[in-house]
């Protein structure tokens, strides 16, 4: 059994060592024939891919020419536009409130919805330093339950410098702080109401003239360690009564001449402390007898505004002199205001007090001689950024009327 | 008390003079404007518009950055001392008032900065330090 097992092993090893040589020259004709295949195959592979790029060039060829709509021609270059019959163009801005109030008197409670000023304001950059600028509202008026039509401001302001500027027309006259600061923008101040002293002329008030037709010279002038600005007026002045305006013709000849100078020292950012001078000869009025003559007026003012970060504190006091050349009586009456303010947050809560003492019987503001102490307390939440709700509590003393308090809740707006 | 002064001094004045001292941010004008520094106290009336021409009589034309950047929230802090939305009531107070005609111009980045300030002679901007390039000029303020 083991010689069986050697003899088979042999031979299979010599099977191993002499069956490839047999058959090596057919095995070599083999190879080079399947290179000889590989190589024919590549030359159609190359010649194929050399008709496709032709087929391709043909097709995109043959598209354009069935569809010559979707080829993109290129668009002309515009010229420059020369802006010849180009006008300044306009900016429209506008503030509005709404409110409800609840009066309480000692003889009569009343409570109302009401519509505040609806206020719209253009301006337009006539050239650089040219601006126009004009503001008008529909101004709800209580007695008649309708909103009339004011045109409040149209002026045209010519800059020269920092220091000088000129502006002519229609505007709010450069008393004091508040109606230079906030004019009809209910939404811009913190308190729902004006002060008592700076109501307008065609409501109860009157006390100022608040309006102006005229020119002023305005600026302001860097000096050593503070700012000073002035404003110049020469203007129509007061009408024959307190409402009156004297938007198209002065009653009389004489133009009020207004001075306002503030200084802004640098030590204390936000501060200003302002003094005002006016002068103004107030025409008669025939259909009074009390009125036959003219009366002289002049008015003296004093602010001092503190507005820093979250801070805002406002005084001003105003003496108005009036000497009546038909009784040749002197009338002095006196009224400020105080507000302070601070913000937290989005909530402002705020306190005011209002005086006027009128000297009685003065003919050119009877019958509205009203002599007036009035708190106010109340708190504004800035909801949106366009938009203030205001809550406030007022209390007003009236010497020769019934005290009056009212809640009041206004919605105000920009927009 | 007299420490006390000195102190009530410093809050007052000088340490708003070194509120740019590591600032990233620096303030931009054009190339032409011969100015080469200001005052802390001019800055502020400059980015408030409450002065509007450059010492040499051009006017000054402001650009803002857009609400949310870094470099608006720096000139908010740093300069008008106030919130986004009072710096909104500032700028319509300023129209109504007739002291400006419309809001400053505002850009979304510094890029678009640099292409107003370098075009426009008179133009004042801010950007970041490392955004700027020799399209224009830098204007110190209180030396640094």
């Amino acid at each position: 059994m083991g010689k069986f097992l050697k003899v088979i092993s042999v031979f299979f090893v010599l099977c191993l060592i002499f069956i490839p040589g047999l058959y090596a020259d057919e095995i070599s004709g083999l190879k080079e024939q399947i290179k000889k295949v590989q190589s024919e195959n590549k030359l159609l592979q190359e010649k194929l891919n050399k008709q496709q790029e032709v087929i391709d060039t043909l097709v995109k060829k043959v598209d354009n020419l069935q569809a010559p709509s979707l080829q993109k021609i290129p668009e002309p270059e515009m010229p420059e536009e020369s802006g010849e019959f180009e006008i300044p163009k306009l900016t429209l801005k506008g503030f509005a409130d709404f409110e409800y109030q609840a009066k309480l008197t000692g003889s009569e409670d009343h409570n109302t919805f009401s519509l505040g000023e609806v206020d719209f304001f253009v301006t337009s950059k006539i050239s650089e330093k040219v601006d126009f600028l004009t503001e008008f509202e529909f101004h709800p008026e209580a007695d008649t339950n309708v909103a009339d039509f004011h045109l409040e401001r149209a002026n045209i302001k010519y800059e020269a410098a920092d220091y000088l500027n000129i502006k002519v027309g229609e505007m709010h006259t450069a008393l004091g702080y508040w109606n230079q600061e906030f004019h009809h923008g209910s939404w811009l101040q913190t308190t729902i109401n004006r002060p008592e002293i700076y109501k307008w002329e065609d409501d109860t008030g009157g006390f100022l003239p608040l309006h102006a037709i005229g020119i002023y010279l305005f600026g302001t002038h860097e000096l050593n360690n503070f700012d000073l600005e002035y404003d110049l007026g020469v203007l129509n002045g007061r009408g024959k009564e307190r409402h009156e305006i004297q938007n198209m013709d002065d009653k009389n000849n004489f133009k009020a001449l207004s001075l306002s100078l503030s200084v802004k020292p640098d030590i204390i950012e936000g501060l200003s402390v302002g003094a005002v001078f006016y002068y103004d000869e107030i025409p008669e009025n025939p259909s009074t007898a009390s009125r036959a003559k003219q009366i002289d007026e002049f008015i003296i003012g004093e602010n001092i505004v503190y507005k820093y970060e979250n801070l805002e504190l406002l005084a001003e006091f105003f003496n108005i002199f009036h000497d009546d050349k038909t009784s040749g009586k002197d009338y002095d009456t006196f009224g400020f205001y105080a507000q302070a303010g601070y913000k937290i947050d989005k909530i402002t809560p705020y306190y005011r007090f209002d005086y006027i003492d009128f000297e009685q019987t003065n003919p050119y503001f009877t019958p509205y001689d009203i002599d007036i102490q009035k708190h106010t307390a109340g708190i504004r939440w800035d909801i949106f950024t366009w938009n203030a709700l205001k809550f406030e509590y007022s209390y007003s003393d009236k010497k020769t009327q019934e005290n009056e308090q009212s809640v009041t809740i206004n919605t105000s707006f920009a927009f | 008390m007299n420490k006390l002064f000195i102190l009530i001094i410093f809050l007052l004045v000088i340490a708003p003079k070194l509120l740019f001292a590591d600032s990233k941010i620096v303030i931009i004008v054009n190339k032409e404007n011969s100015l080469t520094n200001v005052a802390y106290d001019d800055l502020v009336k400059i980015f408030k518009q409450d002065k509007k021409y450059w010492p040499d009589g051009k006017k000054i034309y402001l650009a803002m950055h857009e609400s949310g950047s870094i470099e608006k929230k720096f000139v908010l802090e740093k300069i008008y001392k106030m919130n986004e939305q009072d710096l909104k009531k500032f700028w319509l107070s300023k129209i109504f008032k007739g002291d400006i005609e419309s809001f400053p111009k505002t850009f979304a980045s510094n890029d678009s900065m640099k292409i107003f300030v370098n075009r426009v002679t008179g133009a004042v901007g801010y950007i970041t330090e490392e955004a700027l390039d020799d399209t224009v000029k830098v204007l110190k303020v209180e030396g640094i």
